[in-house]
């Protein structure tokens, strides 16, 4: 039988609202975690008389058994449904981990955003959400757990569901086409079958709705994308750039141009996992020889690009922000350090244009003089040195930034225009 | 403390980096409270190999960073970046 679709999905939420409990409670019920675990820790469960609590002593059980057959892609753990197989992601909670995700951790297909039916939307729900869309994860599931906390209540959770929804919304997801589903991830309720304990609930099941994903399309038809991550000298080769093909494709005898490194080149040859091949592809870590170029006119952080649709050099872009933490507040004239790509520039608040309300997107207050931790804003940005940025809804894997200062990840923005440089 | 696991590609410096020794430095300089699961070779191009390091450390304020910058200053290291990020 032929391999089933892969998809990368990306758990995310407060912290204690349940996402670890729903992993566990998805590969529990897949038929993810081996049987005979299953049946060990359901034979250590009864022994101690905790027979009842068997998927949380499975849960506490797992993460030791995780540690002793560890593989370096630990992190990601599969399950199956009829339609894909899935590698989960347990996004870490602490803001200082945001840099890794915007430059360089693996892209989600699609994400389950959990809320807890009782607290509703709280501040790590917030930067998730802006963080998801600001990955461009543009499928979400809404999970709101812990149903079996509020006695199951529908107006509870069409409560949750709005206020989950308005935030949504306001960073332009597409809420009328989103799953809301009503669960207990603990107890297992509309996560694989629907629940007796919801009859008023009738649509879809977690499992049903992650059946309703669809593969992204690799994006390979937008310009050609390559951020150099480093450069080196190989003799009897010449000048070998490496980094990770974002968008496009590159192919062997193209006509290339670094930006803003301002210099242009021709692909002699292409090379992945040691091995030639005439075409790169969106994904793709390779190294690549380039007739033309020296090493000392390149540097890390310069991107590849066709001639005729070269990198964009920003002189200044428009960008809409999330201020994650700042001892203090933002403004104009603020120079932390963009981390955008394989690059890291510092680059001055030139501009607070408007301060927009995290629960509507309406605009609360135009030119406000200061942006404080929650505060998401359009702003207008210099970079202290040419940097290449390109417009999120253009080429987004280009587009996006985390902005760092004082050893804290100080907030996450996509690029919404670029005046060129 | 350590429930993250970090993917940590490291890139040596040269095609003639000895990536054994690369390996024990690596594990010299990480800082304490960060914990060394795994390390795997993978070819990159051209002879250069890069070098996977899995690493656990906490949820914590700081994130990868401290760990970034302890591989980032050894001498045969050309550059580090976390690949992938998830909670264990």
């Amino acid at each position: 039988m032929a391999e089933k679709t892969h998809i990368n999905l990306a758990v995310v939420g407060h912290i204690d609202h349940g996402k670890s409990t729903l992993i566990g409670r998805l590969l529990h019920d897949t038929g993810a975690i081996e049987k005979h675990v299953i049946e060990k820790y359901k034979k250590e469960a009864e022994a101690k008389g905790k027979g009842t609590f068997e998927f949380a002593w499975v849960m506490d059980s797992l993460r030791e058994e995780r540690d002793r057959g560890i593989t370096i892609d630990v992190a990601h753990r599969r399950f199956d449904t009829n339609k894909y197989y899935f590698t989960v992601v347990d996004c870490p909670g602490h803001r200082d981990f945001v840099k890794n995700m915007i430059t360089g951790a693996s892209q989600a297909d699609a994400a389950i955003l959990v809320v807890d039916a009782k607290d509703g939307v709280q501040a790590q729900t917030k930067e998730h959400v802006f963080l998801s869309k600001t990955l461009g994860i543009n499928q979400m599931i809404v999970a709101i757990n812990k149903m079996d906390s509020v006695e199951y209540s529908k107006d509870r959770f069409n409560e949750v569901k709005k206020e989950v929804g308005d935030l949504l919304k306001m960073v332009s997801y597409k809420t009328d086409k989103m799953s809301f589903i009503p669960v207990s991830a603990y107890k297992g309720d509309n996560m694989v079958k629907l629940s007796d304990n919801t009859p008023w609930y009738k649509d879809l099941t977690i499992l049903k709705a992650l059946d309703t994903i669809e593969k992204p399309g690799m994006p390979v038809n937008l310009p050609l994308r390559l951020p150099i991550q480093d450069v080196y000298t190989i003799s009897g080769v010449g000048t070998v750039p490496v980094g990770r093909v974002e968008t496009g494709r590159m192919k062997k005898g193209d006509k290339v141009i670094f930006q803003p490194a301002d210099i242009v080149g021709e692909i002699k040859s292409i090379e992945m996992h040691h091995e030639e091949m005439p075409e790169a592809l969106p994904g793709d870590n390779i190294g690549f020889n380039v007739r033309g170029v020296a090493r000392k006119d390149l540097r890390r952080g310069d991107v590849c690009g066709h001639l005729d649709t070269p990198p964009t050099v920003a002189e200044e872009f428009t960008a809409q922000i999330v201020i994650l933490q700042h001892p203090t507040a933002v403004t104009v004239g603020y120079t932390p350090v963009f981390h955008c790509y394989t690059t890291q520039v510092a680059c001055t608040f030139i501009e607070l244009q408007k301060k927009l309300d995290p629960k509507t997107g309406q605009v609360v207050e135009e030119n406000p003089t200061f942006l404080k931790s929650g505060d998401a804003a359009i702003v207008k940005i210099r970079p202290t040195r040419p940097l290449v940025i390109e417009r999120a809804k253009d080429i987004p894997q280009l587009g996006r930034f985390a902005v760092r200062d004082m050893g804290m990840t100080i907030a996450a923005g996509i690029c919404l225009d670029v005046k060129k440089k | 403390m350590g429930e993250v696991a970090a993917k940590i590609k490291i890139m040596p410096k040269s095609t003639e980096t000895d990536l054994d020794k690369l390996k024990d430095a690596i594990k010299n300089a990480l800082p304490k409270n960060a914990i060394l699961k795994t390390f795997e070779e993978v070819p990159v191009a051209f002879g250069l190999v890069s070098l996977f390091a899995l690493v656990f450390v906490g949820d914590e304020a700081g994130g990868t960073e401290a760990v970034e910058d302890a591989i980032g200053v050894i001498d045969d290291v050309e550059s580090v970046q976390v690949v992938g990020l998830g909670r264990v």
